[in-house]
This record gives C-alpha cells, structure tokens and sequence, in this order.
C-alpha cells in the first residue's frame, strides 16, 4: 500500500533530479495570502489548453483547468475530477465516474454531460483543427451513463487513450458558446485553483485566487484552496531580461534560465534554482528519409558521427543541459530503454569513410563535400515561432560541426509558421529539430507512425513497415512488459540502425526563485511545472 | 530649396490658390485620399501574399481533407474577390480589421490593447526628445564653444542605432546598478530607459534644427529692440527667440512622428515591453498579415490625420503661407 | 528609426568635427567589406565550442562568440553585409527616385499628379512599418531586406528631384537651349538630371547612414540575412543574452555600427557643406 506521504516524497525525488531539494525545503509555516509575480519566456498562442500545443504555457494554464485524474511519479493514475475509472476487459470501454461537488468558476456544474460535451466538440475539426485527428479520433462513442458517469467507448484498444483521456483539460460547456473559444481568455471558465482574469498581450496573464477550490488530486501538497491570492505571469522573452528581473528583485520566480546564467542561482542563498527533465521525445534532427542527400543511409549515418553532441552541448548550454540518445525521455518510468545510452559515437574518421565509400568524396572550392557535381547540402527547416532555449545557437554550433568534421553543408532555413507547414507537406527539406512532450508513447506514436496513419510528426518521413507493425501492435496490448520491448526495439531500428534522427539533448524545465518563494514543484510524471496551487510567500521583512 | 523640404513634410503641399477654406478642404480631401489607399492596397497585398493561408493556419497539426474544409469555411476563403473587398473596406470604416490568423483573436481588439503602452512610449520619447533639444539649443545657440561640443554630442546621439543604446541603458542602469526596472510596462519608472533610448536621437535631430531657427532668429532686428530693453539673454532666448525658431520645427512634426512609431517597434523589443511594435514584429515573424495591416493602416492615418492638422495649423499661424505656395 | 537629417544651412559653413578619423575608419571598412581576408586571418562562421565565449585577447583580438567564433573576424566579415544591405538600398531608392521624380517634373500634369499621390501613399507608413509590411509578404533575408528598405526611401529622392526638375525646367537656359535646337532627349539627359539631380549623391550619403541603421535594427530583429551570417544587426541580438558573462559579443559590433554611421554622417555634412558652399 503506498500512503499518500511516499508518493509525495518520490514526486518530489523525481522532480528535483538536479536541482537541490534543500533549497525548498520547508522551514516555515505555509502562510495564505501576498501576490506572486513570475517571469516566463512563452507567450500562448491561444489560451483555450486544448488547443494549445505549446508545453510552456501549461504551467500557468494548469491554474485554471484541470482534468478527470492526476498521475503519480511511477506513471500511475490517481482521482482528480474523476473519482474513480474503470477499462473493460478488452481495452475499448472507459468508465470516469466524476466528483458531484465541482463547479466551474462561471458557476456551472461540473456533470457526465460536460464532460461529454468536451470529448465529442473535440471530434469536430471546425473546433479542433488537426487535433480532431489526434488520440481523440479513436473515440467512438462519449456518453453520460448518469448524472456523474461518463462511459468511452473505442472501436479497438488503443493502449495510450487512457494517458490522453485522463489529461484533457476540461472546459466549461459555457465555453463552447463563446466568442473567445478558439482564442481562450477570461470567458472561458475552468475549474482550478485559480481564475484567469486579465491577458494583456506582450505583457503579463493575471489569476486570483478562486475561493471555492476543494477538489484537489492526491498529488498536491494541501487540501483547500490556494495559498496565493493573486499569481502574475509576465511575458519576458529575452533569457538574459528574466534573470535580471529575478536578480533585481522585480518577479519573484522565473522560468527558462540560460546556461550561462544558472551558476547565478545555484548554490546562491538568496535564490533556489531547479530543473526537471521533460517527457516525451527529445530535443533531435530528425533526417529526411525521402529527400535529398539524407535518403541514403550512409549519409545519415555520417550526419551523426559527424556532430560532437557533447562538446556542442557544454559549449552552448555550459554543462547545464542533458543528453539524449534514444526515442524518448530518459525521465520517463514507463518506455525509457536505457541500453541505448552511448550508442551514437562521435566518430569523424568513420562519418568522412562513410561519405567517401557512398560517393561523397569530391570537395568544392567552399571545402563541402560533392557527387556528380551536387553538393552535399542538407537544409534545416526551423519554424521561426519555436526557436527557444538557445536552440538557434545549438543549430548553429551543429552547422558548423557538420561543415568542419565532415564537409557537410547543413544549412537552417528560419521559416514563418504557413511555409514551414508547406515545406513539411510537401516534405521538401532536409531535416526538422523539434522535441514534444506526449507521454505513454503517444509522442513515440507521432514521431513514428506513417504520416497518413496518425504519424503528425514523423518528420523523417520514415515508412518502414516495421515500425507501423511494431507501433500497433503496443497500442494493442495493455501489458506494459510487452509495449516496453516493442518501443525499445523501434528505438534500436530508428536510431542505431536507420539513423532517422540525432538525438540531442532532453529539453528541461529550469526553475528559479527568491528564497522566500516555497512550494514550486514540479508535476509528478508528467514533469512541467506544477500549478501556484502550493505556493506561498514568506512575508517580507 | 530649404531644408524642411528635406525633412519631408507627409503630404507634398499641393500648388493651389484660393482661400482658406478651399485650401483646408483640399488638405483634408488629400488626406483621404492617402488613406483609402493604404486600406486599399493592404487588401490588395492580402491577396496577393505568397502562401497559402490554410498551411498557416493547420501548422504543426496534421492535414486532412475534412480539417482543410472546415478551414476554409470557418474564414470565408471562397466569396468572389470583389464582395471581399467591399467587405474588407466596409469592415475597415467600422474599425474592424478580422481577425489573427495566429491568435485567433479580433485584430481591432488586439491591437485597441497594445495602443495604450506604446502612445505613453511614443509621449515620454517625444517629451524627452523636445526637452533634450530645447535644452540644447536654447543653451548653446549661437557660443561657439559650446555650439560645437553640442553638435558633436548631437551628431553622435543621432548616429547610435537606438536598440544598442537600449541595450547598454538597460545593462547599466537595470541589471547592474539595479536602479531602473528591467523591463515591462507597470510602473511610470519603466518608461525612463525605452523613452530615452528612443527619445535621445530624434531628439539631437530636432536640437540641430532648433538652434539653426534660434540663431537666425537671433539675428534679426527684433531681438537687438528686445536685447535694448535689458532682457537678459536667456529670457530673450526662450521668450522671445524659441516662439520664431518654432515654426520650422512644427514642419518637424510629421518626421517625428513616423520616426517615433517606427523606433517603438525596436524599442518594445529590445525592452521587453508590450505594445504596437511587438505585436507587429511577432505578427511579421509569423507571417499574420491581418494583423501587419491594420497597424500599418493605423499607422498611416496617425500620419495622416497629424500632418493635415499640423499642415492647416501652420495655415492659420502663418499668413504668408496662405499664398500661393508653388 | 532612421534618424536622416540635412543640417541647417548655417551649421553647415562651420567645421563638421573629425572629418579625418571618420574618413580613415570608413577606409578601413572598405577594406573590410572588399578584402576581410586582409584584415583577420580567422574565419568568421568556423565553430570551436571548446574555444567559446573567451575574453579579448592577444589570439582573439575582440574575444570569442557563443560558439567559439572569433568576434573579430565576424565583425570585419559583418561589414560585407550591413555596407552591401545599406548601401544597395541607397542604391535602388536613389536610382528609381530619381527616375520617378525627373518623370514628374517633366510631365507634368496628370503623370506629376499620379506620380505625387502614389509617393504621398508610401510616405504616410512611417519607414519601419513600410519595410515590415514588405518583408511579411516577401520573408526575411538579404535581397528582401534590401527591396523592402530601398522602396520605402524612395519619396525622399522622387520629391527632391522633381521640385529640382521644375526649377530647371522652368528656368531660362533650358528655354534658350531650346531655341538652339537640342533633342530632347539630349536636353534631359544633358542639363535638365545633372542638375535636377545634384542633391541626390548627397542625400544618397545622408541617407546610407540611415540605411545602415535601418538594416542592422531589422537584422536585429530576426529579418535580415540568415545565420550564421556575421551582420551586425543579427550579432548584436544574439550576443544580448550574454551581455552579463561575455560583454565583447555584442559590445563590439554595437561600437562599429555606432562608428560607422558616426563617419558616414560627418562625412555627408561635410560634403553637404561644401556642396552649399559651392551654390551659395
């Protein structure tokens, strides 16, 4: 029987695997009350959650909207708006039964039919886009058996619908009746510790505190409602601007802290600093298998031993980033195959063999390789809207280990969002970096998957059969034994032996605050940072 | 050929005789004329844009058929051209400029959010421009000492790119010093660096101006009536001086305040601070055209509507104008 | 954004100050954008990430990058692109505003007419949004940007030159040409454009230190050449976010770009000086 102290204890092991756990560590009475002020990088594109695709808006999104149960640090699932959940025998009938005392902050009740009403407008394109496509299309039926009782019905098992299910944020049904649907905004209602009350673009997202909160999951630190009255997140792009916001005493936190800047924080008494990997697919360069240079093995083969990870990875991130080797997270508990750790060897001596045995062996006057009078020239298609984190200059360290290892032209295209989807439609590029975060293989599915089988992000274009038959067949079982061998194997294959991507390094949340901030955690599981729900101020002397 | 013709009035005087009202009538009818062709080409150059506007909007999410229909549905992508201009002009009269590819948000409300912040931007760099150059002008008029360390000191305020003065304001005063806020919009406090930084140079541009008006005003024959009655020469400077070097500088207003708008845009960025000029670089970047145009529109008619002011103000204050001007 | 200006007549009689620094600095520039190569041994976009973020020194003159590059190197390699981008855009606006304003000068009538309400229409976007809303059709890069800034200055030359070409054209000497018979082919390209066109190196020069500005402010912006092209623009921004650990990354291009405007703006005056020294 695990209580629900170990369980918060290893949440909180698992959320500070670098970070010093002693620097939150509670010395004072948790106080209610005082005014919250934190500095974030990311702007939304939409603050409706669920369609909003960018991980970096959760952390405050998740103030506000909650969803049916909350997971534990091992990949468990515990209640949250729904007190309990069954599967049927055979994988295809999900049943939530929900809390009957949750109202959303616009007054209405949270019911079967809410909920329903969330799962079936999520079908409808005219609502949802490509999401309408995504984990919710294998839903074949949502209905309410009673008041508080949602049933969900597959046409076939799909192993992950339950990750997918669990964690849809749940709107309010006045939301759907809305003008500010598509965009979010203060209109559309949720659940959560907090009220969304002002967005001023360009400038900072404002939430009170919403008396009425007492529906917290197992996983929070305090029953009732939140300890903060007021939490404000301000929009400050610039990484170097954060921490001089933090360090200046005028934002009480901030997120997203640069290599360089982190040695200012950690060990500092004035301040706590932690991380916290991500989940899902790391940060890589995913080859184009269909286009190009890059659609011969060899050439892909070369592009990864050609590129120094780690020394690019010290130099641009000062030692304050993770490696990634394989198809997913090394944090999750769940698919993570470890064995693949070490597989991609720095190696320019093999990378320019490679390149001179496949016919890559004359040189141009720019020193890049060339065959048949083409040269070796590989485009890096990067959405302008997504570069973060220092991933321009990560490129670039990248571009510049390709030309000087091994004669390669890698190229970075710096694209507005409408050519980068034509350029990926059309699969005319050479490779895309992006990283995601899904987790219980739904990211694996995105990255792997045929791209007019659900495969939204493959975009090495990989069409192997065996990674359809292998990706299908652990969506069909519920045994975590059998899905774990079958994702370890499609990570050798993708890895190793294709080399469809480079793995980089594993994305992470960096957390810094004012020591008289306690209580920021990070989610258990999932890892992004946990809402305000738990945070308090110590008063200021 | 003088030197405000450099400074290029907004709207190129029209060569007209008559009277007054004829020539503010014409002013104003030439004013809208300009703007009906800003809306108008925005429209056209909406469509025109390269690319198309459902990969835009589909993004990283997969494409499907069905997903492709309810796009084009949903913004309307089938009406005849000609309905949709008619549209887009009547939407345009009622303040209305559609809505952000991107944000999925009414532009007009968008952008009515991020006026505030940059109006209050452009005000304290105006302000700290007409201070900088009134200052300069009024103490180093005709001295030629000092004259000339002013123009130096002008010649290089107007030649530092306004964004790297803004970055080593803001390392200086903000993150070393830590005596200025770093960046936002909530305390008056946080204007000080952006204004200065955008302030400054245009106002070296308007203090060289300045001067030139103030010597030549100095010199003519009233200021030696004045000087003769034993004003000193600072209260002959800013009494009586500063109102004949004013004149030219009204010219200057038009330049001003397009340099002004333009310079927010990298002000706001370099400072982290929210209005027009952020919404439109992130707009640009991310190729949301509903949203370029309607800042580039409103820009045009804050142009306009400030250059047919300043042009029939100058009108009334000066007489000799009101003649034939060509 | 720009900041052009043409100073008051009588400013211009009296010294413009260190015509000779600025001259020399524009010399080196020159060298820089003709022949890098002379200047630094390095090159600009070789990476050495073990090599990153060092101070200046002997080996590094003005220190290394994030990525290891020698910020010398790319300052010097830099000039290449922010002069080419500046003075290109000079370049187009100059040579189509002087073609549009000597059309309207000459035409006169309903040409003049369509001609002045088409560069009132370009004129009332200010600069930078004129040149944003360009590049959000075209996309960021170097011949985008040069377009977008070169058409945006256009009704600076245009209406210089046509109310020149109306004086000249109106004045006795084209009348008395005339009657000797010229072409009139020969009579515009002969003595109307020289002298319509006098002003236009002038502002050309006032206007290149504008331009520079101009690029180096959209560079930073994200819309200039793409990386890791050594703009200055673009270095600055990227070197921001390292100001508190590594200052030389983004001091140095910020001081050159500042340097050259500096030069190209004394210079201008000077000229313009001796210009109105000339024809007063």
């Amino acid at each position: 029987m695990i209580t629900r102290r170990t369980l918060a204890g290893l949440a909180l092991a698992l959320a500070f695997p670098h970070g010093s756990p002693h620097a939150w560590a509670q010395t004072a009475q948790p106080r209610a009350g005082g005014k919250l002020v934190w500095a974030v990088e990311t702007e939304p594109t939409t603050l409706n959650p669920q369609l909003n695709g960018q991980d970096k808006t959760k952390l405050y999104l998740r103030n506000v909207y909650e969803s049916l149960l909350a997971r534990t640090a091992d990949g468990g699932y515990v209640p949250w708006l729904a007190t309990s959940h069954q599967v049927s025998g055979d994988g295809t009938a999900y049943t939530f039964t929900l809390r009957d005392d949750v109202t959303f902050s616009d007054g209405r009740r949270l019911d079967a039919d809410a909920v329903v009403l969330n799962f079936t407008r999520l079908k409808d394109p005219a609502y949802s886009g490509g999401i309408s496509v995504g984990p919710v299309a294998r839903l074949a039926q949502a209905r309410a058996l009673d008041a508080h009782t949602v049933e969900f019905k597959l046409d076939r098992l799909y192993a992950p619908f339950l990750d997918f299910a669990a964690s849809l944020e749940i709107l309010s049904p006045g939301a759907y009746g809305s003008p500010q649907l598509k965009s979010g905004g203060p209109d559309i209602a949720g659940t959560g510790p907090f009220i969304l009350v002002r967005y001023a673009r360009g400038q900072e997202i404002r939430f009170v505190r919403n008396p009425a909160y007492r529906w917290v999951p197992a996983t929070a630190g305090h029953q009732g409602p939140a300890y903060l009255e007021e939490v404000t997140y301000r929009f400050l792009p610039e990484s170097s601007v954060r921490t001089g916001a933090l360090t200046s005493g005028q934002v009480d936190v901030i997120e997203g802290v640069s290599g360089n800047d982190a040695g200012l924080f950690k060990g500092s008494t004035q301040f706590s600093y932690a991380t916290a990997l991500n989940t899902g697919t790391p940060y890589s360069l995913f080859w184009n298998t269909t286009y190009g240079p890059t659609q011969e093995p060899a050439v892909r083969r070369a592009l990864n031993a050609a590129i120094d990870v780690d020394a690019v990875l010290k130099a641009v991130y000062r030692g304050q980033r993770t490696r990634a080797w394989g198809i997913t997270s090394p944090i999750d508990p769940q698919f993570y195959d470890r064995s693949i750790e070490g597989s991609i060897a720095f190696d320019p001596q093999r990378a320019n063999r490679l390149l001179d045995e496949a016919g890559w062996a004359a040189r141009d006057a720019a020193g890049f390789r060339t065959k048949d009078g083409k040269r070796l020239s590989v485009e890096v298609v990067q959405a302008q809207a997504t570069v973060r984190d220092q991933r321009d200059v990560l490129l670039q360290a990248l571009q510049a280990q390709a030309r000087q290892n091994a004669g390669i032209d890698l190229t970075i295209a710096y694209v507005d969002t409408g050519t980068y989807a034509d350029r990926r439609a059309s699969g005319r590029f050479g490779a895309i970096a992006n990283s995601n975060t899904p987790t219980d293989a739904i990211d694996i599915e995105n990255h792997y998957l045929p791209l007019d089988r659900g495969g939204a992000l493959n975009y090495s274009r990989a069409a192997a059969p065996e990674l359809l038959a292998w990706l299908q067949e652990a969506a069909g079982t519920l045994d975590p034994k059998a899905r774990f061998d079958l994702y370890a194997r499609l990570q050798r294959f993708a890895i190793t032996d294709q080399a469809y991507a480079l793995p980089l390094y594993e994305p992470e949340d960096q957390v810094a605050a004012s020591t008289a901030v306690h209580g920021i955690g990070f989610r258990p599981f999932k890892q992004l940072p946990e809402s305000a729900h738990d945070i308090w101020i110590e008063p200021r002397t | 050929m003088s030197d405000a013709a450099l400074l290029e009035p907004a709207i190129a005087a029209p060569a007209r005789h008559g009277r007054m009202l004829r020539q503010v009538a014409g002013r104003v009818a030439s004013g809208l004329v300009v703007l009906w062709a800003a809306v108008t080409l925005g429209f056209v150059s909406l469509q025109l844009a390269p690319g198309d506007i459902v990969s835009l909007l589909i993004g990283e999410q997969p494409r499907t058929p069905a997903v492709e229909a309810a796009i084009r549905a949903e913004w309307g992508l089938g009406d005849p051209v000609a309905v949709q201009y008619l549209r887009y002009l009547w939407r345009v009269l009622h303040g209305d400029f559609g809505r952000s590819y991107i944000l999925q948000t009414d532009v007009s409300g968008l952008i009515a959010s991020q006026i505030w912040p940059t109006a209050k931007l452009t005000a304290a760099a105006l302000g700290v421009a007409i201070v900088f150059a009134v200052l300069s002008a009024v103490t180093t008029a005709g001295r030629s000492w000092a004259r000339r360390v002013a123009g130096s000191v002008e010649l290089v305020l107007a030649s530092t790119p306004s964004f790297w003065l803004g970055i080593v304001l803001l390392f200086v005063f903000s993150f070393t010093l830590k005596l200025l806020p770093v960046a936002g919009d909530r305390t008056l406090s946080a204007l000080v660096l952006p204004a200065l930084s955008l302030g400054l140079a245009l106002g070296a541009v308007v203090g060289q101006v300045l001067r030139e008006g103030l010597e030549r005003a100095l010199e003519e024959p009233f200021a030696l009536t004045v000087r003769s009655w034993g004003t000193t020469g600072l209260v002959l400077r800013v009494r009586h001086g500063l109102r004949h070097a004013a004149l030219p500088a009204v010219t200057l207003t038009g330049w001003l305040v397009g340099h002004l708008l333009s310079g927010a845009v990298i002000t706001e960025q370099v400072f982290g601070r929210p209005g027009l000029g952020r919404v439109t670089v992130e707009a640009v970047l991310g190729q949301d055209l509903p949203v370029v145009l309607a800042v580039a529109i409103l820009s045009a008619a804050v142009f306009v509507v400030t250059s047919t002011a300043v042009d029939i103000l100058s009108l009334l204050l000066d007489p000799r104008l009101r003649r034939d001007r060509s | 954004m720009s900041v052009t200006l043409a100073l008051p007549a009588r400013a211009r009689q009296r010294r413009t100050p260190f015509p000779h620094a600025a001259a020399l600095f524009l010399l080196v520039v020159a060298i820089g954008t003709a022949w890098p190569q002379v200047l630094t041994a390095y090159d600009p976009i070789a990476a050495d990430p073990l090599q990153a973020q060092l101070p200046p020194s002997a080996v590094h003159w003005f220190g290394t990058d994030q990525l290891g590059r020698d910020v010398f190197a790319r300052v010097v390699y830099g000039a290449r692109y922010s002069m080419l981008i500046g003075v290109s855009a000079v370049g187009i606006a100059a040579v189509s505003g002087t073609l549009l304003g000597l059309a309207a000068g000459l035409l006169r009538g309903l040409a003049d007419e369509t001609i002045s309400r088409v560069l009132d229409v370009v004129s009332s976007f200010p600069d930078l949004l004129l040149v944003l809303v360009l590049i959000s059709f075209t996309g960021p890069g170097t011949s985008n940007l040069i377009v977008a800034l070169g058409a945006a200055s256009i009704p600076r030359f245009a209406r210089v030159v046509r109310a020149q070409t109306f004086v000249v054209a109106g004045s006795g000497f084209v009348e008395q040409a005339r009657t000797f018979g010229l072409h009139r082919a020969t009579l515009v390209t002969r003595h109307i454009l020289p002298h319509a066109a006098a002003r236009v190196p002038i502002l050309a020069t006032i206007g290149l230190g504008s331009a520079i500005i101009s690029a180096a402010g959209l560079s930073f912006l994200g819309m200039g050449p793409p990386r890791p092209t050594p703009e200055w623009g673009s270095m600055l921004a990227e070197g921001r976010n390292y100001l508190r650990v590594a200052w030389w990354i983004s001091v140095w291009p910020g001081l050159v770009i500042t340097l050259t405007v500096l030069s190209v703006n004394a210079l201008g005056r000077r000229w313009q000086a001796a210009f109105d020294g000339r024809q007063a």
